[in-house]
């Protein structure tokens, strides 16, 4: 089966997979008792090791296949969850992770021999010497059973020819013949590479004694069940049906290579070999016995029948201890929330960029149709591009809407991370999430992951205590992060708060003044905010030695400069003894915006509105020189003023009359610049520039206007750092 | 007119690779359903000729499904499917009334074998 194109299919629905296995799990460890969380866990891995079956991954199929055989023990009672067994199930959904992702990247994965070791002792150990617990495994010999397939034509005549008959047998043939049925010999051969043979078997014999009564088989039952033969297998049978009507209802049966049908004359009924195998005595499975065979009961005294129906169905069905609890237990648990059941399609990001696109070119003709439909002022026109007005209004709100994907995915891998750092820092942290449904742009959501990681690791690390440190604060024992998202407006605020000791006013006063970021001589004392404000300069960074969980040199700048760069904006309040709480505001969607729009120097240009501060018109002797630089005065602030055309490289505008300035604001730094004049605000779709144009400083993308006219978009980062 | 075919399994990733493979062969799959409850309630609206059956899946597994099914419709027509190790699960389902088992990862040829012969 080629299965390459279902690949990015298969990853995401295994990661998807690996997930609900990580939440599970840290569920579990609360709750170890909780069957349901055990059940969701092996089916997750089941699933996993089809899938991966299917795609040829067969080392993440194996492993995963080692994992499900603990999990499968863990949830029917046969061992019980402890720290141990937690931890080695972390380590395992860690390795399967990284194998997952190894073997989508086509690199070797890495050796698990070890792992899988452990994986066994926990489940030898816990099996000991009891019995009763193979029957959980024999499964697993499928997978090799077929490997061996030698020296098939001797055995397989030694076969047929050991269907031998007793005394018993033959009364029973002779009794058959007597109410006028016909006894066969039937000789079946699987297929090649057969599947669980045992359960083919099965089916034979389950259609067989739909016609009949099976008196005998080779091998026995057992072995027919244990899968103890290659590819061959005969019976007896008694029935009404003529040969042929055997014959085709064994056809009828997948993976059967050949099915012989011969009369009992051609049986071997004179050479008696007193095999053990063949007396049918053997089979313990018979005990169970089910429904007597109708047809020739009248042997039926003494125990002596339990020979004739050597592999009945019903005889053969394995003790249901498993097969049955199992499925009534997966019946019956109520699922959480159906995570897989839901109905979702999967599309390509890039389809999904592609429609948003042209939604958004068609709101920019909408908008030139409305303006032409207003010059002609017709009843019936209005009328008509009112209604393509809202249409393509609500059309863009569903497109949009496509782009939106709850918080979730990214605040999912929080509670397993947080959990890791604070069992290594020793420290007793809960987190708890809310607002997780939260939707927001999809581009936003793959990059705001890493400043929060960032924060929550300095929560784990700088702003919680020590258990003992929090008891002689009179705090609980167990810090608490709380993280959450939710709506204001067209932003979402997404807030993390935690009930530490707050940022240590002190060591950033030192810290600081040692960077040569505070005037050493200052003597007052240094706010908390002010602190908080610190912390967020270039270069700043608390940990006092670098450990792998904060600290790596990026400071709180680098968080600052992500959500910058998302148009959003960062608040950090501290209370010393009480705790931390940082504010991230961003908006909902990138790829509609509020610009400003400004001429310079005939061409219209779009400024991202949350930058500008204000705009003013000023005479040019208000324009003062200071170190041959052109300035102005704001509210006692001195504003730098540049050119915007200038800064483009296009001509200058003429300094005569009112000038027209707009204030941007940049990361705190405030600049003037000098446009042509103001055409005003309005939304805009973004549109990225071709590649063939490459990054061009000062340019975050181009827009069309209602008119059709092309207006670039200006990144002011890059604008000002030119001019720096 | 072609077999109409229901696939039932719990990943997306599977029902996209049956179904495949089953339309390659001329079936049509009229109908997917990611759990057991899905796949009784689809049965019931779609009658698909024939049904490709997942064992392990959420909120109702494929036994108890094949069970139900059976029970309002006797003729319907079940394969279903397992996965290595799930020997005594199989054994249950058809003894429930499936009329066949493909065992995964599936083989192109036996899941067509598997129709074609559920379908006689």
């Amino acid at each position: 089966m080629d299965t390459s194109d279902f690949k990015e299919v298969f990853a995401a629905e295994a990661r998807d997979y690996l997930q609900s296995l990580n939440e599970n799990l840290l569920a579990l460890e609360t709750n170890p008792d909780d069957i349901g969380l055990l059940d969701d866990m092996f089916r997750a891995a089941h699933s996993l090791k089809g899938m991966a079956g299917t795609m040829g991954f067969s080392a993440l199929a194996d492993f995963t296949h080692h994992m499900e055989n603990l999990l499968d023990r863990l949830r029917n009672g046969e061992i019980q969850v402890n720290t141990e067994v937690a931890n080695l199930l972390f380590e395992a959904v860690d390795t399967l992770e990284a194998i997952l992702e190894q073997t989508l990247a086509e690199e070797a994965p890495d050796d698990t021999t070890n792992l899988v070791a452990r994986l066994s002792s926990i489940q030898d150990r816990a099996q000991g010497g009891s019995d009763g617990i193979t029957a959980t495994t024999t499964g697993d010999s499928d997978t090799t059973v077929h490997s061996a397939v030698p020296e098939l034509g001797d055995r397989e005549t030694v076969t047929s020819r050991k269907l031998v008959l007793d005394e018993f047998d033959k009364e029973t043939l002779k009794q058959a013949k007597e109410q006028g049925l016909s006894s066969y010999r039937v000789t079946v051969t699987l297929k090649d590479n057969t599947l669980l043979k045992s359960v083919r078997v099965y089916t034979v014999f389950q259609a067989l004694e739909e016609l009949g009564s099976i008196l005998k088989c080779f091998p026995s039952a057992q072995d027919l069940e244990d899968e103890n033969f290659e590819r061959e297998f005969s019976l007896l049978l008694t029935t009404h049906a003529d040969a042929d009507e055997v014959q085709s209802v064994i056809e009828g049966i997948s993976e059967i290579e050949s099915v012989l049908v011969a009369e009992p004359s051609q049986l071997h009924l004179t050479q008696r070999e007193q095999g053990t195998e063949t007396d049918g005595q053997g089979p313990t499975a018979l005990e169970n016995a089910g429904p007597e065979p109708s047809l020739i009961n009248s042997q039926g005294d003494g125990d002596e029948d339990s020979n004739s129906n050597g592999l009945s169905p019903a005889a053969d069905v394995p003790s249901p201890q498993k097969g049955g609890d199992n499925s009534s237990g997966n019946g019956s648990s109520p699922q959480k929330k159906g995570r897989f059941g839901d109905k979702f399609v999967r599309v390509e990001t890039d389809r999904l960029d592609k429609l948003i696109n042209l939604v958004g070119e068609l709101v920019i003709n909408r908008t030139q149709i409305v303006e032409m439909g207003q010059q002609f002022d017709d009843g019936d026109d209005q009328n008509t591009i009112g209604q393509l007005d809202r249409i393509t209004t609500d059309l863009q709100y569903a497109a949009m809407k496509l782009r939106m994907v709850p918080i979730k995915q990214v605040f999912d891998r929080f509670p397993r991370m947080v959990r890791d750092i604070a069992q290594s820092r020793e420290k007793h942290v809960q987190l708890e999430l809310f607002g997780t449904d939260t939707e927001l742009d999809r581009t936003i959501v793959n990059q705001i992951g890493d400043p929060l990681v960032h924060l929550l690791r300095n929560s784990v690390d700088h702003g919680i205590e020590s258990p003992s440190e929090r008891i002689k604060a009179g705090k609980p024992e167990v810090g608490t992060i709380r993280l959450g998202a939710r709506h204001e407006g067209s932003h979402i605020l997404i807030e993390l708060s935690d009930d530490g000791q707050g940022v240590d006013v002190e060591a950033i006063r030192k810290k600081a003044t040692a960077k040569g970021l505070l005037d050493p001589e200052r003597s007052s004392p240094l706010q908390p905010d002010e602190a908080v404000r610190l912390l967020f300069e270039p270069g700043f960074s608390t940990a006092e030695s670098v450990s792998d969980l904060s600290g790596r040199g990026v400071g709180m700048d680098a968080v600052k400069a992500v959500v910058e760069s998302l148009s959003g904006t960062v608040e950090m309040h501290s209370k010393p003894g009480q705790g931390t709480r940082t504010t991230i505001k961003l908006p909902l969607t990138l790829a509609i915006i509020k610009a400003l729009l400004v001429r310079a120097d005939g061409t219209p240009y779009a400024i991202p509105i949350q930058v500008v501060r204000e705009n003013l018109l000023i005479k040019p002797e208000q324009i003062k020189t200071v170190r041959q630089k052109k300035v102005i005065m704001r509210r006692g602030e001195v504003l730098p003023l540049l050119d915007l055309a200038e800064c483009l490289g296009w001509r200058p505008a003429e300094i005569d009359g009112a000038i027209s300035v707009i204030v941007v604001d940049v990361r705190g730094e405030k600049i003037a610049f000098i446009v042509d004049d103001l055409i005003g605000q309005q939304e805009i779709v973004i549109k990225s520039l071709s590649d063939l144009l490459g990054d061009i400083p000062g340019i975050a993308g181009a827009t069309v206007l209602g008119n059709g006219q092309v207006a670039l978009i200006l990144d002011n980062s890059t604008l000002i750092r030119q001019e720096g | 007119m072609a077999q109409k075919v229901l696939i039932v399994d719990d990943t997306a990733f599977m029902r996209m690779t049956l179904k495949n493979v089953i339309e390659k062969s001329g079936y049509e799959v009229i109908g997917e359903a990611g759990d057991g409850e899905d796949a009784v309630s689809q049965y019931k609206e779609l009658q698909p000729d024939l049904v490709t059956m997942d064992i392990t899946m959420p909120k109702m597994d494929g036994i108890t499904a094949i069970k139900e099914i059976k029970q309002s419709h006797p003729d319907a027509k079940i394969i279903v499917c397992s996965a290595m190790g799930q020997k005594p699960m199989v054994i249950e389902a058809l003894n429930a009334g499936a009329k066949d088992f493909l065992v995964k990862p599936f083989d192109a040829e036996r899941v067509i074998e598997a129709l074609k012969k559920a379908e006689a």
